[in-house]
């Protein structure tokens, strides 16, 4: 179902509820200000209900967001929107490497409910170079090495094992350094970055979809020399 | 001394991992098979130390860590040597912390590992690198080399 058809299907569900509960509170006004004119009768309890639901309803559909964020290791300054990998034809080796940190951000609601049982079920985030043969080795993990916090994958990408407690806001929550690895070398090519929750845990995927990864950095751009 | 290569190889789950024959010196990547589910492990720095630290338990004693800078150029000799001193202490110590630390400090830092060099008990040399390539003097440490390579299967 597209998201067009959801929101549409959610705003009807919405309007019936404000409905439903608005006739008993339009009752009630008509004994208690028998005075006040019809279309007010209905349209002061209509608002107060709608209020009312859209802000339960916010709370119940809002999202925990986390974000992920690229640096390039001899240039920590700078949040990188675009990583460019340059590759050594000889060796398949990157010229410099990154610092890719997870950060927690705001979460309220339900979204912060979500956040935390999704992270207590064993929430990860992954951040994968879609469709490239270049292959990604974590090199330095920050906080604790003897914990496994970050496994790289069989494709392009790393994923980062979140452990509780949440950090506070903005701070970072898991972070390696890594460095890219190519295989053959090949025009400049710009591949798409995903990035993902996923969980070992079905409780952890379901609270995971409460959970969202933003990041500047949407492309990889693989530059052999 | 005569040397041979090899390649250790995973499968796509991490529940095995394996060593073949490399004569040909073929770079570790080409051993990816995705179409059979193998692939080689992704071991950067962070892993390279564990297997130095790992290969405590099976008599692999590290010797010598291969460094390059934060351009992955090779170091002067006299940080090499300097670098390389507190690195193998920290890791026959089992400190990987402080192995961590070491590599985050200097000038050219931050600095990678891309070979860790260990001898077995009865003198045999091996030479790991990234992506799980070795090179090693006799076959018998094999077996004592994948004990410790599959001892961090879970981040190879």
């Amino acid at each position: 179902m597209s998201e067009e058809v959801k929101g549409l299907i959610f705003d009807a569900v919405k309007v019936t509820i404000v409905a439903v509960i608005s006739f008993p509170f339009a009752s009630w006004l008509e004994d208690t200000f028998p005075d006040l004119p019809d279309w007010l009768l209905f349209a002061i309890p209509a608002f107060l209900i709608a209020l009312l639901v859209s802000f339960i309803w916010l709370k119940l559909t809002s999202t925990a967001h986390l974000r992920a964020r690229w640096h390039q290791v001899d240039d920590l300054a700078v949040e990188r929107a675009q990583i460019v990998v340059k590759l050594d034809s000889a060796t398949g080796e990157a010229e410099t490497g990154f610092w890719l940190s997870v950060h927690r951000e705001q979460a309220a609601g339900l979204g912060k409910l979500a956040l935390r049982l999704a992270v207590r079920a064993g929430l990860r985030v992954r951040v994968t170079v879609l469709h490239t043969s270049m292959s990604l080795t974590p090199e330095h993990v920050a906080r604790d090495p003897a914990e496994d916090r970050v496994i790289p994958g069989n494709d392009c990408s790393i994923e980062f094992v979140l452990t509780p407690p949440p950090p506070g806001m903005g701070a970072v929550w898991a972070s390696t350094r890594v460095n890219f690895q190519g295989l053959t070398p090949r025009p400049p090519a710009d591949w798409t970055v995903d990035y993902a929750v996923t969980s070992s845990t079905a409780f952890g995927r379901l609270c995971g979809r409460l959970v969202k990864v933003d990041a500047r950095a949407a492309s990889v751009i693989e530059n052999w020399r | 001394m005569a040397w041979s290569t090899q390649q250790l190889v995973r499968d796509a789950s991490r529940q095995a991992m394996w060593a073949v024959p490399n004569a040909e010196h073929r770079p570790p990547r080409t051993f990816d098979d995705p179409e059979h589910g193998t692939f080689v492990p992704r071991w950067g720095t962070l892993a390279l130390l564990k297997l130095a630290v790992q290969g405590r338990a099976v008599d692999l004693t590290p010797v010598r860590i291969v460094l390059r800078d934060v351009a992955r150029m090779p170091l002067s000799p006299e940080v090499d040597e300097e670098l390389n001193e507190t690195l193998v202490d920290a890791l026959r110590r089992g400190d990987l912390n402080r192995a961590q630390a070491v590599l985050q400090d200097g000038e050219r830092a931050p600095y990678d590992v891309v070979e860790v060099h260990l001898v077995a008990e009865d003198g045999a040399r091996l030479v790991v690198g990234r992506y799980g390539g070795f090179d090693i003097t006799e076959d018998e440490p094999v077996d004592a080399l994948l004990d410790a390579a599959r001892s961090i299967l879970s981040i190879s």
